[in-house]
């Protein structure tokens, strides 16, 4: 017995030890041919003129050919598929403005799918790197520039702006300047974002609050705060999602910076400058308002709807978040029944008599009124599609940049209209008229001076912002000093930079 | 129940050891051929994977596809085994599991010991007690989700928002989801349990409790032995409860091992490999000394 019990150990481990030798032996042939590969495609490289802007060290970016007249050639019809991650109302969009394509011509034809929130979208690129799997065209989270700059995912949109010709200036400035590296047009903006405040015009009613004057300020909004838990017109002034992406955006609005070296704009970021008087007064704010009981704060993580039904159902009376609920919070309150998976909540859950949900510019955290950073999501052309669906991923953008279409594309998901000619399209102008929440988002990025609102380019971004909300939660859920919050973040955050860099090379 | 079934037959094959030698090879090369389908299976989906995992915790892999790796020796292995972070995920994985193992194995005990009794309609509540083995992990954590949200949920607490409550309720999902797979091992080990044992137990005027106790309970060890390995090992592995309830937070606190290496596969995948070994070698490890201790104390039957 105990000699068959050895016998069957000893062949196992032979097994074993012969995975092991082929698959050692494969990785040593991989290395040699991967060693070969990026000096042959740097020596033969492409590279983007170098223009007026700063540069970023250290980063080579090959812009490729696009070959936009491949659909003349193309004898079938050229199947696009794209990714996304919008949701609710948004969605159904963007659904709606693929039907509208595929209506307009016979030479593409062009599918959706939905990929979860934005870090799933991104998290399934990455897995899918270098196989099959991938769509030719994304929108993916204006935060995955670099990622997919370093992990050369991406066929910089620059290639077909410059084959087709295409005049970029009607294009939201502050947008193509956030996705603009190294003079390099990386993506078009697509689902164009930004912060806003959402407040109950009733609760305040209810508190003695002038509810057209909605908070500016952090300061202003502690004092609504005040008056609304006082009055009892709901049980919290404000709501919020502890997400890191608010801090970014009121960082950027006090003119300060998020990562070293220019926000990673001049070389690549290694440094995560939180440990800043700015950010320990944000969360030493967030830390005192959940003590005061004005402020009901929950975690981020993906499906976390419960800032927004805190709201829904009266619980609180304001909350901040991305512009592009709009629509989806306006077919709620109209009684719309809206995907629940997607929403968080069902129309027929909520009383409507008790909300009247208006929209103001997201207050600000200093007196500085810098700017709002550009967010969202941009149009990203994958570059080992095919020519065909490159030039089919091109074609279907430039449709959709045009200034009706982006008319269209604002009225129905509450996104940016990402051509500025389409604020003169009637349908704008009437939406504007009837419900300024619409105007109010774009109306943050007028005459903003690009430079401004452009976010930093940070690798590995996801990861950044997880060392962000954990130093964040440690302060605002855990009750630790903002010191503490801080060093936790900077550790993690430098790391993860750090992690990111070597790999870089 | 299987167990014991192994162990009684090798026991009256014991003879067969003694056979030819040529008989024995032939029989060993049988065995290979039978085994053969499924050790294919587990080369290519569980081996090759381990030593590609094992690999890649010595390199550090490049961002695009085909970027060369870099070799960094044990350097991955160091940062992981010195975080303070990774000792706390271990042992919440640990508390985790105990939080699981052990009401499971009660109350699994205790339905089926219930269930077990000669009384009428008792087919209905088997078939109700086994119902979570039908549910998906996905389904059962939304039902906990409905019922556990302080926003829009049921029970409206603030249990998955507060870090101690948070890693009760992934533990007491993970009881639910579990107690119908050892409510059905337990039960069948109770039905091998031979009622001349329960009536000798009986005549000698041991009551329920007692024969439960003294009687039942020894006879089924082995039965009971195997439920608290599986839960074990399934408690170490727990991952969409966390994914769906809370997504390892607030502030980490049900970030246990599987969570870990899943939140670190993109941004970090050197640190996901070692934890996964990590992972590996602890439960074999743990399987081991369960299989070592419980042994000695665990009853047979001849």
């Amino acid at each position: 017995m105990s000699f068959a019990r050895r016998n069957r150990w000893l062949s196992l481990i032979a097994a074993l030890l012969m995975i092991v030798a082929a698959c050692g032996g494969s990785d040593d042939s991989d290395d040699n041919a991967e060693d070969s590969t990026p000096s042959e495609t740097s020596a033969g490289s492409n590279e983007a003129s170098g223009g007026s802007g700063p540069n970023v060290e250290g980063i080579d970016i090959q812009v490729g050919d696009c070959a936009v007249d491949a659909l003349d050639d193309a004898g079938d019809v050229v199947e696009l598929t794209m990714w996304h991650a919008l949701a609710a109302q948004s969605k159904t969009a963007l659904e709606q403005q693929a039907e509208r394509y595929n209506a307009s011509q016979d030479k593409v034809h062009l599918t959706v799918i939905e990929q979860g929130s934005y870090d799933q979208l991104q998290d399934k690129i990455r897995a899918s790197l270098g196989s099959d799997e991938l769509p030719a065209l994304a929108i993916a989270e204006d935060t995955t520039t670099q990622f997919f700059i370093d992990t050369r995912s991406a066929l910089p949109v620059q290639a077909c702006v410059d084959a087709a010709q295409y005049d970029t200036s009607d294009l939201l400035p502050p947008w193509i300047d956030h996705y603009t590296v190294n003079d390099v047009l990386m993506a078009l903006p697509f689902a164009s974002s930004t912060p806003v405040l959402y407040y109950n015009k009733n609760a305040f009613r209810a508190a003695g609050l002038d509810p057209e004057k909605p908070p500016t300020s952090f300061a202003e909004l502690r004092e609504a705060d005040a008056a609304i838990v006082e009055s009892g017109a709901a049980k919290y002034g404000l709501s919020l999602k502890l997400d890191s992406w608010l801090v970014e955006h009121l960082v950027r609005r006090a003119d300060e910076l998020l990562v070293n070296h220019d926000n990673g704009r001049s070389a690549r970021a290694d440094e995560l400058l939180v440990d800043t008087p700015l950010v320990a007064d944000i969360w030493t704010w967030l830390q005192d308002e959940v003590d005061n009981g004005g402020l009901i704060a929950v975690e981020d993580k993906s499906g976390q709807f419960d800032h927004f039904v805190a709201v829904a159902n009266g619980n609180a009376a304001m909350v901040i978040e991305t512009s592009a609920a709009i629509a989806t919070v306006r077919a709620l309150t109209a009684g719309n029944s809206v995907d629940p998976g997607t929403s968080g909540l069902d129309a027929e859950d909520v009383d409507l008599s008790k909300l009247d949900i208006a929209v103001a510019p997201m207050p600000s955290f200093t007196e500085l009124t810098g700017s709002s950073q550009a967010g969202g999501g941009g149009a990203f052309i994958m570059a080992n599609a095919s020519p065909e669906e490159q030039a089919a991923a091109w074609d279907f953008l430039e449709f959709a940049m045009t200034p009706e279409e982006q008319a269209t594309w604002h009225v129905e998901s509450s996104y940016m209209p990402n051509n500025i000619l389409a604020v003169d399209e009637p349908a704008v102008k009437e939406l504007w008229a009837a419900d300024p929440a619409f105007a109010a988002a774009y109306e943050t990025f007028e005459n903003v001076d690009p430079e401004k609102a452009r976010g930093p380019l940070i690798g590995p971004y996801q990861a950044v912002r997880d060392a962000i909300e954990d130093g964040m939660d440690a302060v605002v859920l855990a009750g630790q000093s903002a010191a503490d919050g801080q060093d936790i973040s900077t550790e993690k955050g430098n790391k993860v930079l750090a992690d990111w860099n070597e790999r870089a090379g | 129940m299987s167990l014991s079934q192994t162990r009684m037959s090798l026991n009256d094959g014991a003879g067969t050891y003694f056979r030819s030698r040529r008989a024995r090879v032939s029989e060993t090369l049988w065995a290979y051929a039978f085994l053969a389908p499924s050790l294919v299976i587990f080369a290519v989906f569980v081996f090759y994977p381990l030593i590609r995992t094992a690999h890649q915790t010595f390199y550090q892999p490049g961002l695009y596809p085909d970027a060369p790796q870099r070799y960094i020796g044990w350097e991955q292995w160091t940062d992981v085994l010195g975080d303070s972070d990774f000792h706390a995920t271990i042992l919440r994985t640990l508390l985790l599991s105990l939080m699981t193992v052990l009401p499971a194995l009660v109350l699994g005990l205790l339905l089926a010991w219930l269930v077990n009794q000669p009384l009428r309609g008792m087919s209905l509540f088997r078939i109700v007690f086994s119902t979570p083995v039908a549910t998906s992990v996905a389904v059962a954590s939304l039902v906990f989700l409905i019922l556990l949200n302080p926003q829009g949920g049921i029970l409206k607490v603030d249990w998955l928002t507060r870090p101690t409550p948070a890693l009760m309720s992934v533990a007491l999902t993970n009881v639910w989801q579990n107690l119908g797979i050892t409510f059905i091992i337990i039960l069948a080990g109770l039905q091998s349990v031979p009622d001349d044992l329960i009536e000798a137990a009986k005549i000698d005027g041991a009551g329920p409790w007692r024969r439960l106790r003294s009687v039942i309970i020894p006879t089924i060890s082995p039965t009971l032995m195997f439920a608290f390995v599986i839960l074990t090992i399934v408690s170490f592995q727990t991952f969409g409860q966390i994914d769906i309830l809370t997504q390892g937070g607030p502030q980490d606190a049900t970030r246990v091992i599987v969570y870990d290496i899943f939140t670190n596969r993109g941004s970090d995948p050197g640190a996901a490999a070692v934890k996964s070994i990590v992972l590996f070698g602890g439960l074999v490890l743990l399987t081991f000394i369960q299989f070592a201790a419980l042994n000695r104390r665990v009853h047979y039957g001849d």
